[in-house]
């Protein structure tokens, strides 16, 4: 079995076999469900990182009873799989405000399921230095929490450790993406998509590994018979079926921009194995100074609220065109797909705004609204892609 | 392809222009004459604010609203920066500035609805045109379309008082700032109550205020600010008289002035026309106590509106509750709590500004976990003895439709109350026909509120 296959079949299930072999260690799993949670914290404390997410997730009749049919159905979704029995593996929840939904959806799962540990984590939407030390504080309201309750020290040391395993994972993701933004790519989007689920459901050293024999595997993988190279990016999507209905008209997913992808690491130091031991200099570039390096803290603050190239944020569309354009060029797309899923109003408005400046740029965009998981969709998908790549000249 | 030849505010300004002219006190052949000449959705609106126990009330509304209006029109002639803001802003920091001028998104949205021919549906249809989603929220997406369209006054910069607090209003001033390429100011709440936030909250907003003298070429004086928070001061003392005697059974307060009260709040509070039309709401109401009058035989419910009211039918809804026996106390708009501002200095009226804005309506109740909301509202039925709750559904309003099954079981367990949930799009009159609004509000009266009222003992024939 390739590495490929393991990551596949890891993304393939929600509690996979390295979270049963974890639980059976005696260790706690913690759910969280956006990327600008610093998972580093947690794991940090011992505990491993999961991110929650609906894979599997058909009906969402009790969700629909708490939510409502005008919220997004990814998080419908989420919360149905968490009012059941499927995350019952976990010892505890930290969710963010990432948006509205996502802010509903911890508030429902609090009081209807009443997890032992459940901490919203308020992470700011704009960057200043008063809303930076704002995030630090909180992040250290986190951490006395999770060190209360689990009743474990998250010491500077391993803290910095954290950050240094996760900062490796991050420069090999970079890696990967690599091959498979080249000339000749060396994995399908769905393929990539699968590799970058399974990093949030296992131990991050466990994942390295990985990591490791994959990029081997891969060197001198070439896949050919694609109309086009495109580029997908949006809202939280976490589908890797659906990126397999898109690559089955001939449309080769070579890059990306979504937090199931490329914006979930992207900041990370591309010489993380070198860097190991002095990874603070580099988790945020621009910022570096000597206070940033006497506290793991303030740098892992730093760090997310500037990766975050999500429209959550505000005063930052420039960062996020700039991304995309970047990813664009890199990997040479014929073209761009924006998806957002229905009533998700950051990335619906977003999605607007990219598609007229891409266009102004000369890349064709594709603006499509999802409905999580609705396979009675695809066929509608897949004839709209198609049309996409004959406007694309492909 | 939409078409369009005027924006909201362009085509406003005439219609209030006629504000002048309507004098206190008209007779009904008076008000007749009026709404005859008026175009019919303006005729519509017109006709439920002018009945006679909100005549006077509303005209010195109108007459406050006019000037707003041509203010705002005249701004970029007189000198002044246009500053569009959305609904949890204060103008009264904006009045503050001798060179600016405010314009409330869904202030002049709403406007659009109550007094323009088709509404603002023309300019909800640019907005999907240009590609926004249908989804968004249409207490601001007319005026946006307008203002998008390029056939409006446009804004010299916009504050963003949402980002925290409501995802859909911030996107979409974002969205408007970046498309017509003007700067934007983003004021953050975090995402709890705490006084830990609120500390981060006043730090960035005394930034903000800085950062809106630099680009209104002036520093806030002093003076000017006393003088305009003086006024705000004013308007408050009536808002609270005016919520007193909400409590009293039955209800002098006419339904309308839940809405009329905070259009005041959101465009003329630190103004003279602020100030006068809280005096004339109070006026009009404390007669009616005094004279215990009461629209309908019996006031039958009295009800609060958890979220917002419906505005594309002013007489559907709030006329006709009224003489129904129907009371609408006050809806979440209207809770926004004003505080006295502590005039001393400079400091301590940004400071007050800043707890204002921290603590306007949706702000504070769904800018935080779901109890803030449930505990408003909890206060807000208890203090004005409400006997259920109505939710309208408004369907972009997703982390509102996100809580409101908890809201309404918390209400329900903490005061015993009923909820109904509607469902129907506050300012697009496409989506639910306002009969069909009164046929649940009537079926819920009848079968939920009036059955758990203690029966009153049947007549005995002897």
């Amino acid at each position: 079995m390739s590495s490929m296959d393991d990551l596949i079949e890891i993304s393939g299930s929600i509690e996979n076999k390295y979270v049963k072999e974890w639980k059976e260690q005696g260790k706690k799993v913690i759910g969280y469900s956006c990327a600008s949670v610093p998972k580093e914290l947690l794991y940090a404390a011992g505990l491993l990182p999961f991110r929650v997410r609906a894979l599997g997730s058909g009906e969402t009749t009790t969700a629909d009873a708490y939510l409502s049919r005008f919220n997004c159905s990814f998080c419908r979704s989420c919360l149905e799989l968490g009012l059941g029995s499927e995350y019952d593996f976990l010892d505890g929840i930290v969710m963010p405000n990432g948006c509205d939904h996502m802010r509903r959806m911890f508030e429902n799962w609090r009081y209807i399921k009443k997890p032992p540990l459940a901490h919203p984590l308020m992470v700011p939407h704009i960057v200043t230095e008063n809303f930076i030390s704002f995030f630090i504080d909180d992040l250290n309201i986190l951490k006395e929490k999770i060190e209360s309750h689990f009743g474990v020290s998250i010491t500077d040391d391993r803290l910095r450790e954290s950050i240094g395993v996760y900062n490796k994972v991050g420069g090999k993701l970079r890696k990967l993406y690599e091959l498979r933004e080249r000339d000749k790519p060396a994995l399908t989007g769905a393929e990539a998509m699968s590799v970058i689920i399974a990093e949030s459901s296992i131990p991050p050293n466990k994942y390295l590994g990985f990591l490791s024999d994959l990029l081997k595997e891969r060197e001198n993988n070439k896949i050919s018979g694609y109309r086009a190279r495109l580029m997908l990016g949006g809202s939280a999507l976490d589908d890797v079926e659906l990126v397999r209905a898109m690559e089955d008209v001939g449309g080769l997913i070579v890059t990306d921009s979504l937090c199931f992808g490329a914006r979930a690491f992207w900041d990370a130091p591309d010489d993380a194995d070198a860097l190991a031991g002095d990874y603070l200099n580099r988790v945020y570039k621009e910022d570096y100074n000597a206070s940033v390096k006497q506290d793991p803290m303030d740098a892992l603050a730093r760090k997310y609220l500037n990766r975050l190239t999500c429209p959550r944020m505000f005063g930052e569309y420039s960062k996020r065109i700039d991304f995309i354009k970047s990813a664009a060029e890199r990997a040479n797309v014929d073209g761009v797909i924006l998806e957002h899923i229905k009533f998700c109003d950051l990335h619906g408005v977003d999605n607007t705004k990219l598609r007229i400046d891409l266009e102004k740029a000369g890349i064709p965009v594709l603006l499509l609204e999802l409905e999580y998981g609705a396979r009675s969709d695809i066929g509608r998908l897949r004839t709209r892609i198609q049309a996409f790549l004959e406007r694309t000249g492909r | 392809m939409v078409v369009v030849r005027d924006g909201i505010i362009k085509r406003l300004d005439p219609i209030f222009g006629m504000g002048p002219r309507i004098k206190y006190g008209m007779s009904q052949e008076e008000v007749d004459g009026l709404i005859r000449i008026l175009p019919p959705q303006m005729k519509s609106s017109l006709g439920a604010l002018m009945v006679p126990r909100t005549r006077d009330a509303f005209i010195c509304v109108i007459k406050g609203l006019q000037k707003y209006i041509s203010t705002v029109k005249a701004a970029h002639d007189d000198g002044k920066k246009v500053i569009l803001h959305p609904f949890n802003f204060p103008p009264d920091l904006i009045y503050s500035f001798e060179g600016a001028v405010p314009l409330a998104t869904e202030l002049l949205n709403t406007m659009g609805v109550m007094a323009l021919d088709g509404q603002i549906e023309r300019y909800i249809d640019i907005t999907r045109e240009i590609g926004l989603p249908d989804s968004l929220c249409t207490s601001g997406i007319g005026l946006i379309g307008s203002l998008l369209s390029g056939l409006d006054v446009p804004p010299d910069a916009i504050i963003s008082a949402a980002p925290g607090s409501c995802d859909n209003n911030a996107k979409l001033h974002e969205f408007a700032a970046e498309y017509m390429e003007v700067p934007i100011f983003h004021v953050e709440k975090p995402a709890d109550n705490t006084e830990r936030s609120f500390e981060a909250y006043k730090n960035n907003f005394r930034e903000f205020v800085s950062n809106l003298e630099d680009f209104v070429g002036e520093e806030l004086d002093e003076e000017r600010l006393r003088d305009v928070m003086k006024k705000s001061n004013m308007a408050t003392e009536y808002f609270y008289e005016l919520n007193e005697l909400r409590s009293a059974i039955p209800c002098p307060v006419p339904n309308a002035f839940s809405f009329l009260t905070y259009g005041t709040r959101y465009t003329l509070w630190g103004t003279d026309g602020g100030i006068d039309a809280m005096r004339r709401m109070v006026e009009v109401s404390e007669k009616r106590r005094q004279n215990g009058y009461y629209p309908a035989p019996e006031e039958r419910a009295r009800t609060l509106w958890i979220y917002t009211g419906y505005y594309y039918d002013i007489y559907g809804l709030f006329n006709w509750m009224e003489e129904h026996g129907i009371t609408y106390l006050n809806d979440l708009l209207g809770f926004f709590f004003p505080m006295p501002v502590d005039t001393s200095d400079k400091e301590s009226m940004i400071d007050a500004a800043a707890g204002t804005v921290w603590n306007y309506p949706m702000t504070r109740q769904v800018g935080a976990d779901f109890t803030a909301w449930v505990d408003d509202s909890v206060t807000a039925i208890n203090e004005l003895h409400a006997d259920c709750a109505i939710f309208c559904g408004h369907p972009a309003c997703k982390q509102t439709w996100g809580v409101f099954r908890i809201v309404r079981d918390e209400i329900r367990k903490q005061t015993g109350n009923p909820t109904l949930r509607l469902q129907a799009d506050a300012w697009d009159k496409r989506m639910t026909p306002i009969t069909t609004v009164q046929d649940e509000i009537e079926n819920f009266v009848k079968t939920v509120v009036e059955s758990k009222k203690p029966r009153k003992p049947r007549a005995t024939s002897s």
